[in-house]
Order: structure tokens, then C-alpha cells, then sequence
């Protein structure tokens, strides 16, 4: 048996909130969640607000500290503070384009700087560094002089990608990179990613709420609710038979706000 | 008699880099007790018809149209005070972003019955009482349970779904005969914004209502709205029943954003390329001229640089020169942008 990509083994996760008759106590934002995720697989996490979801992806992207459980990548346990180490296997695109880039940054700028933190590349195979995955993302060697600000929403989102893809990474962690974009863009930057999971052979790990979306793009669905893991399954299983009440009831709701064709 | 009709509006804005058209000759109607909904990708001017609509423009606007009635009087006539006085009381709104468009350092129940409209026929001794029971009643019915609660509150204090629904509650505690919600789900769960549409279209059964909702989606409006018009870039592009639109899109760009919802009835094959239109939408100052779909549209020819009049079979209006229909209506020689 090939090890897995990424292997998560109980991973939990609790927040401290205060003393209690001098007593420290604890909130468990994150049971105790165990998954496994191989190359060229997308895994989503679907949940309601305050689900742990959101938890989750911080935790593997080195955002926020584990509380337990340990994290393998191609069989080497990632520690908890070596964040150098993780940053160039686990990158992010954060929800909304339009507050996640630097604005006093030019987008070549804002590209160029995991470079400069990470590797030791002179300045000019950086430049060619920024200007090869701006084509990759479908942008133009020019928008390297451009200041966030002057390119539109969906583009703002495709530099995103941009970013993440700097480091070549294994793993891309989108937490809610759709929701917040327009029902156009949002297929445009979908097939963005699908064809350079095709490319480059990526995986992702995908944190939304729009089932819709998550059932086109998905292989792998993991239910959250309240911090607990309440079904894992393959996206047809996941659909077709739904094992748990909680999952049963998502997938009605979502039913209810879908056209009848 | 409808009971807004708006014919050829535009709306220009005066900007830096010139004169901009926001809103190029866009025609709405709505009837009395309908749920009409406006769908469009952001910064295709929404919002701006909405403001236009309740009659808050900014400094920099210029609003012209052929016609603007509202219950078979012209707004475009009507003095400040007149249309202060419509506003609020017949025409409400509800505003983007519910949980900083309450103000912050007033409690919420204060903040309604600052909205709510005296009770006249009662002594001014009774009133105050009176309004606070309205209040709570109000609350009650967009379905807060904890009214004195949630009354004695402030909007940092509540969640995003309960700020919502004291909106909603401030907008119809006057009876308003239209309620424009402007994204009235924006960033919302699945559940709530179940929720918050099912209270709008109770309101709209129990209490006639007409509602305009806005909103860039597709898949949830198409569920809750009687009429459906779609726009894009300041223009209208189709407009007729939701259901008929949906089935048999007749304009291009209906279709395209139709296409970008996923589909499962298995002619969609898993993890495949979405159908998309190419590029995005332009800027506010790099408008194309004519028919502002022309560059990215599928089905574009040389005569989309005239903006095609908005046509009409039935029910159904659309603006294209080459619809998938059978016959275009348009007149073509006589077009003019």
C-alpha cells in the first residue's frame, strides 16, 4: 500500500476561554478527526458556521496551533511550529480577494515575496518565476505592475491562486474561496483549478457550504457539525445514500434552494 | 395598473474620467403582489436602480426616463418632501449589510420604534406603551422568539441572521407597499437564508407585499420569485416569469449563467470545464458601446454595436438582436443606440 499525500490522525483542536474557580477551561473546537487525502484528490469539509471547518483548514495551513493528533506528508510527521517547512507543501487562498491582498503592493510584488522568504533565488529567476504562474493562472506578464485595486474582482481572485501556487505547493487550501465571487467568475476560477489539478497534479482541500458546487468539483466529502465528524464518504456516496440525520438534512436544504428543472 | 413602472431609466455618474452611463434605458415593472427579482453580477447596477428607486441618489448622479411611476403618479415630478414621505412608509428597503446598517451605539427595539409610525387616535400617554407592544409584535412575527430580549440589545450583540430580521421587521412595520431587499442573504448559512426568503414571501402572501429582491443568485432567487429579470452591466437583458426563463432562456447571457450552475441530471460529467463566458465583466469606464454583452457574447455579430431595443412576446421582454427564439421582433433597420 502506497502512503497516502497527507495523513491526518486525530487531529483535535481546543481554545482556551478563561478561568473558572481558578480552574483553566477549555472549549473543544475540534474533535478528534482522522482522514487521509492522496495526490490529485479533492477533499471538501462541509459544515455550518462554528462546525470546526474553518478550524480545521487553519490547523493544517499552520495558522493556528494543534492541540492533538498528529499530521503525515508523504509519511513524515510535519511538526507544529516549523511553519517554513509546511508553507512550501500547504498553501491557502483565503475567502475574499478583495482584503486578502496587500493593497501598497503591486501584484508582482505581492507574488515575489514567498520567493524571497523561502528560496534563495536571485532577482531576476524570481521575475521569471512571477511571470510563469501569471500565465498559468490566465493573467498577463503586464498585471506584475499593477496594484490590486485596478483589476477586477475575478482576477483579484485568479492572483490569489497565483500566490498560492508560488511555492509549487502539493496541497491547496481553499477556505470559502468561492462564495464570496459572482456566479460567472466563480465557474471561471472552478475551471481554473480543475485544470491545474490536471497540470500539476494538485490536491485540494475545499471548505464551503454550497453543496452544488462541492458535488461537481469534489472526490472526497467530510461532514462536520459542532466539531464532530459526522460522515465521511466518496461525493456519490455522500449523495446518493446519506448515511447520517445531520447529513440527510443538509442535503434537503440545499435541495430546497435548488431550481426545479 | 402596475404598481411601479419605469421605462427607459437612465442613470449617469459623473466621474473622473468623465461621464459614465451606470445605467443605460432599463425598464422594470412590477405588479402589485409579486415577488420580482433582479439578478445581476456585482457592480452591474443593482444597487444603483434600488437607490434610484426609493429616491436616495448621490451627488453625482443624473437620473433621467421616460416615465417613472410609482402607483400611477410620477416620481421624477414629485417634490423632496413627497418623495421623503413615500419613503419608508409605502417603499422600504432593506440594506446590504444588516449588521452595519443598524446603528451601533442604540438599542435595537429603540431603533424600531423610531421607524414605526405613531398610533394618532391614541392619547399621548397611552402611545409610548403602545408602541413598544407593536414593536414586540413586529419582532414576533419575522419570527424572533426572545422579543424583549432582542429589543433591549444592540446590533453588535446579535447574530447576522437576527440583524436581518430586525431589518426586515423595521422596513414592514410601516405596511410598506414595496420592499426592495438588496442582497438580503449576502453571507448568510443555507438555513437562515431559508428562513429569511420563506418570511419574505409570507410577508408578500399574508400582507400583498410587493417584493424586489436583489441578488447575484441565481439558483436561490429562481426559487422564490414570480417575475425574474436579469442584468448585466447596466442593462437589462431578459425579463418575463421565472419559470419560463429558466426553462427557455431566450438571451445569451441568461443562458451562460444558467450553464454556470452544476447540473446532476447526468449529462454533466464529474470534475469536467464548466461552460463559462470569456473574459469579465468591463469596468464602469471601459463600457463597449451598443450591447455591453457584445464582446463576450457567443452569438455576437456586427450589428451589436446598436444596443438592441427591449422586445417583447407575451409575457417575455429581452434585448438582443439574435435571441434564441424563433423570430426577433426587433425591427432591425430602425435601431438606433
Amino acid at each position: 500500500m502506497t502512503t497516502p499525500l497527507l495523513q491526518v490522525n486525530n487531529l483535535s483542536k481546543r481554545f482556551f476561554t478563561g478561568y473558572k474557580r481558578f480552574r483553566r477551561t477549555y472549549t473543544q473546537a475540534l474533535e478528534p478527526v482522522s482522514f487521509e487525502l492522496n495526490t490529485g484528490e479533492t477533499l471538501a469539509i462541509v459544515g455550518e458556521a462554528g462546525s470546526g471547518k474553518s478550524t480545521l483548514a487553519r490547523i493544517l495551513v499552520g495558522a493556528e496551533t494543534r492541540s492533538g493528533g498528529e499530521i503525515y506528508f508523504e509519511g513524515d510527521a510535519l511538526e507544529t511550529r516549523n511553519l517554513k517547512q509546511r508553507c512550501k507543501l500547504i498553501r491557502m487562498i483565503f475567502q475574499d480577494p478583495n482584503t486578502s491582498l496587500n493593497p501598497r503592493l503591486t501584484i508582482g510584488d505581492l507574488l515575489d515575496e514567498p520567493l524571497k522568504f523561502n528560496t534563495t533565488l536571485n532577482e531576476k529567476e524570481r521575475k521569471e518565476q512571477v511571470v510563469d504562474k501569471l500565465r498559468k493562472v490566465g493573467l498577463l506578464p503586464e498585471h506584475a505592475e499593477f496594484y490590486p485595486h485596478m483589476i477586477s474582482e475575478g482576477m483579484k481572485q485568479r492572483v490569489a491562486v497565483a500566490r498560492a501556487l508560488m511555492l509549487n505547493p502539493k496541497i491547496i487550501i481553499a477556505d470559502e474561496a468561492l462564495t464570496a465571487l459572482d456566479l460567472s467568475v466563480r465557474s471561471q476560477i472552478l475551471n481554473l483549478l480543475l485544470k491545474l489539478q490536471k497540470e500539476m497534479g494538485l490536491s485540494y482541500i475545499f471548505v464551503s457550504h454550497n453543496l452544488n458546487i462541492i458535488r461537481h468539483f469534489s472526490d472526497k466529502i467530510m461532514v462536520l457539525h459542532n466539531g464532530q465528524m459526522v460522515e465521511k464518504a466518496t461525493t456519490e456516496n455522500l449523495f446518493n445514500s446519506p448515511q447520517h440525520e445531520y447529513t440527510q438534512r443538509l442535503i434537503q436544504e440545499q435541495a430546497l434552494l435548488n431550481p426545479k428543472r | 395598473m402596475p404598481l411601479l413602472d419605469i421605462r427607459n431609466l437612465t442613470i449617469e455618474l459623473d466621474t473622473p474620467h468623465g461621464r459614465v452611463k451606470a445605467l443605460e434605458r432599463v425598464s422594470l415593472t412590477i405588479n402589485p403582489a409579486e415577488i420580482h427579482g433582479l439578478v445581476g453580477e456585482s457592480g452591474s447596477g443593482r444597487s444603483l436602480l434600488a437607490r434610484a428607486i426609493l429616491g436616495i441618489p448621490g451627488h453625482n448622479w443624473r437620473i433621467q426616463a421616460d416615465r417613472m411611476m410609482w402607483d400611477g403618479h410620477n416620481l421624477l415630478e414629485m417634490s423632496p418632501k413627497q418623495r421623503r414621505n413615500l419613503m419608508g412608509s409605502e417603499i422600504a428597503m432593506i440594506f446590504q449589510d444588516p449588521s452595519s446598517s443598524l446603528d451601533p451605539v442604540i438599542v435595537v427595539g429603540d431603533q424600531l420604534i423610531e421607524a414605526m409610525p405613531e398610533n394618532k387616535k391614541l392619547h399621548f400617554w397611552q402611545r409610548a406603551k403602545d408602541q413598544k407592544r407593536t414593536a414586540e409584535k413586529w419582532l414576533h412575527k419575522v419570527g424572533i422568539k426572545d422579543t424583549q430580549k432582542v429589543m433591549s440589545s444592540y446590533a453588535w450583540e446579535l447574530s447576522e441572521g437576527e440583524c436581518q430580521k430586525v431589518m426586515i421587521a423595521i422596513a414592514v412595520a410601516n405596511q410598506p407597499r414595496l420592499l426592495i431587499a438588496d442582497e438580503p442573504t449576502n453571507s448568510m448559512e443555507a438555513k437562515t437564508q431559508a428562513q429569511i426568503f420563506r418570511l419574505l414571501t409570507k410577508l408578500n402572501q399574508l400582507h400583498n407585499v410587493s417584493i424586489l429582491l436583489i441578488s447575484h443568485e441565481l439558483e436561490t432567487l429562481s426559487i422564490w420569485c414570480d417575475q425574474l429579470s436579469v442584468m448585466y452591466c447596466g442593462q437589462i437583458m431578459e425579463s418575463g416569469p421565472t419559470s419560463e426563463i429558466i426553462n427557455q432562456p431566450f438571451h445569451p447571457y441568461t443562458k451562460a449563467l444558467l450553464n454556470n450552475i452544476p447540473d446532476y441530471s447526468g449529462l454533466v460529467q464529474h470534475k469536467s470545464m464548466m461552460k463559462t463566458l470569456p473574459g469579465s465583466a468591463p469596468a464602469l469606464q471601459h463600457l463597449p458601446i451598443g450591447c455591453r454583452l457584445g464582446p463576450r457574447c457567443p452569438e455576437a455579430q456586427k450589428k451589436c454595436v446598436n444596443q438592441p431595443k427591449l422586445c417583447h412576446k407575451k409575457n417575455r421582454y429581452f434585448a438582443c438582436h439574435f435571441p434564441y427564439h424563433e423570430e426577433p421582433c426587433n425591427d432591425d433597420a430602425t435601431t438606433t443606440s
